[in-house]
């Protein structure tokens, strides 16, 4: 029983830190229809900054937070001017051979300037963990998952209440409908590649204090968050943010009852009944009609 | 208000409209009629920016909108209606009436706006926080009107606003085109529709090929012979 409550609690934080990840992918791709295949290594980027600013400037983290995600979101929106908007209506082999390109252009040019080393940040409380109900909770961990739980938030009043949001949800369910209401469609999917960028300095910064960075980590993390994408529903935020606590738990108990190195060989299993059953992704409503 | 000057459009290598003018007073309901792949579409596409044509001008209120970006024409206060309706279907009845109201100049008159849509169109109050997906058609086509006005448009655009209605509804909605005239907006309706279309306008347009082929009062053009053969299949 113990392990039980103590398996699903690990699950649930690894995957609200997994859920941010998504999001900001799923978001790019319900918008602009690009798949960006270079998301994990902007989380790579994102590490890298929250790691610098530890050690050159001693910054914890979670304040280093107020810098990287602000010059996420300007990377984001640079990214998407120089490279997304001459490729937007192009075939998606060219789209997807552009964004893969920059994703090995970025983890390479990493490991050139920064070498293959691992390097983590060294926190008081990056092993700490509250007792609660049997079940230990692993504070950076609490963190990142409350963290998630906002940042979707955030997103849903930010889409419900704001003109922009709107203008993003429409633009997302009908592009041209949008553009007849006077939509500058051009800056919509700007705005969204840098959110979605922002989105994943959010969890760079987040899983800093548990993780280490290194320049191949985007690739580890941006397949989990592709699954959790299209398990959510492509374009889905809320279904990301579902889909990243289900693969959480799902592999916390594969590793845990299996054993861990299979983990991604039963969330992947997963991840193909889920598709057979229900093809739209566990929130998917509508194909996205191109 | 709005002048054509001898527009030619092409989709890619293909000529759709073919030295193309037309013009539309203040105020006036003109109406602009043709058979299926006749450019209808691709003229109200163009006024409204989503193609550029390749010469000639478009002005309005005496300005060359015709190589602008479509916001930039919403902005001045040409809406269309699209065909089809093209609504948000994931988003509320008054989150698609917002959208309407996205452009700079219309997000400061919201709140008469809605309320000159809510009293024009009951229903949409009622069911403002339903899903515009799952709205009748009929309703549908009523929002993607509502939603064009929301905009508070000096020019509004109908494309096909009757395809797929009821007969009942057909009647409705040119009665609520008419209204929406009253008001003092003035309109162009692209319309199957010939007769009713004509019935409604101050002047009407046919359009063959890419070419208008005929023009004239409404009147005019309802008591022209080889219009009738040709559309309203009377001899």
């Amino acid at each position: 029983m113990e392990n039980i409550i103590q398996i699903t609690v690990s699950g649930l934080l690894m995957g609200g830190i997994y859920a941010m990840i998504a999001m900001g992918l799923t978001l790019i791709f319900g918008v602009t229809g690009i798949v960006n295949f270079a998301h994990g290594e902007f989380l790579m980027v994102a590490m890298f900054a929250t790691w610098g600013l530890n050690n050159v400037l001693g910054l914890d983290p979670y304040i280093s937070i107020i810098i990287v995600v602000p010059l996420m979101f300007i990377i984001g929106m640079l990214v998407e001017k120089a490279m997304i908007q001459p490729i937007i209506s192009a075939p998606h082999s060219m789209q997807i051979m552009a964004t893969a390109g920059l994703s090995t252009v970025m983890a390479n040019a990493a490991l050139m300037i920064m070498q293959a080393d691992y390097r983590s940040v060294v926190t008081s409380y990056g092993t700490k963990s509250l007792m609660l109900g049997g079940a230990m909770f692993n504070i950076p961990k609490v963190v990142g998952f409350v963290a998630a739980i906002i940042l979707t938030s955030l997103f849903y009043l930010f889409f419900k209440y704001t003109y922009s949001g709107r203008a993003i949800t429409a633009t997302a369910q009908n592009m041209k409908a949008a553009k007849l209401m006077g939509v500058n469609i051009k800056n919509i999917y700007t705005l969204a590649f840098a959110l979605g960028s922002a989105c994943v300095g959010v969890a760079g910064v987040l899983i800093m204090p548990i993780y280490y960075v290194f320049p191949s980590i985007g690739t580890y993390f941006c397949t989990t968050a592709f699954v959790i994408v299209v398990l959510g529903g492509m374009g889905n935020l809320y279904g990301a943010f579902l889909g990243g606590l289900l693969i959480g738990v799902v592999e916390a108990y594969s590793g845990f009852l299996i054993a861990p190195v299979f983990k991604e060989v039963v969330y992947f299993i997963i991840f193909i009944i889920i598709l057979v059953v229900r093809p739209s992704g566990l929130l998917g409503k509508t194909t996205r009609s191109s | 208000m709005l002048n054509i000057k001898n527009i030619d459009v092409y989709y890619g290598d293909y000529q759709v409209l073919h030295g193309l003018s037309l013009s539309i007073q203040k105020g006036e309901v003109v109406s602009l009629v043709g058979s299926n792949a006749a450019g209808k579409t691709t003229l109200i596409n163009t006024i409204s920016g989503i193609l550029k044509p390749k010469s000639g001008e478009v002005e309005f209120e005496g300005v060359r909108i015709d190589q602008l970006e479509s916001h930039q024409i919403v902005e001045r206060g040409i809406v269309q209606i699209p065909e089809g309706r093209l609504l948000f279907p994931n988003m509320t009845v008054y989150e698609n009436l917002l959208m309407g109201s996205y452009g700079k100049t219309a997000r400061s008159k919201v709140k008469q706006s809605l309320e000159r849509v809510y009293k024009l169109l009951p229903v949409l109050e009622e069911r403002k926080k339903q899903m515009a997906g799952t709205l009748s058609g009929g309703q549908q086509q009523m929002l993607a009107i509502a939603r064009g006005l929301m905009s508070d448009p000096k020019l509004l655009i109908f494309d096909e606003p009757s395809m797929g209605l009821s007969p009942l509804l057909v009647q409705e909605m040119f009665k609520m085109i008419s209204e929406i005239k009253q008001e003092g907006v003035t309109i162009l309706l692209v319309e199957q529709n010939v007769q009713k279309a004509l019935k409604l306008a101050d002047h009407g347009y046919v359009l063959q090929n890419g070419e208008i082929v005929m023009k004239g009062t409404g009147e005019e053009l309802l008591n022209d012979k080889d219009l009738k053969k040709a559309y309203l299949g009377e001899l």
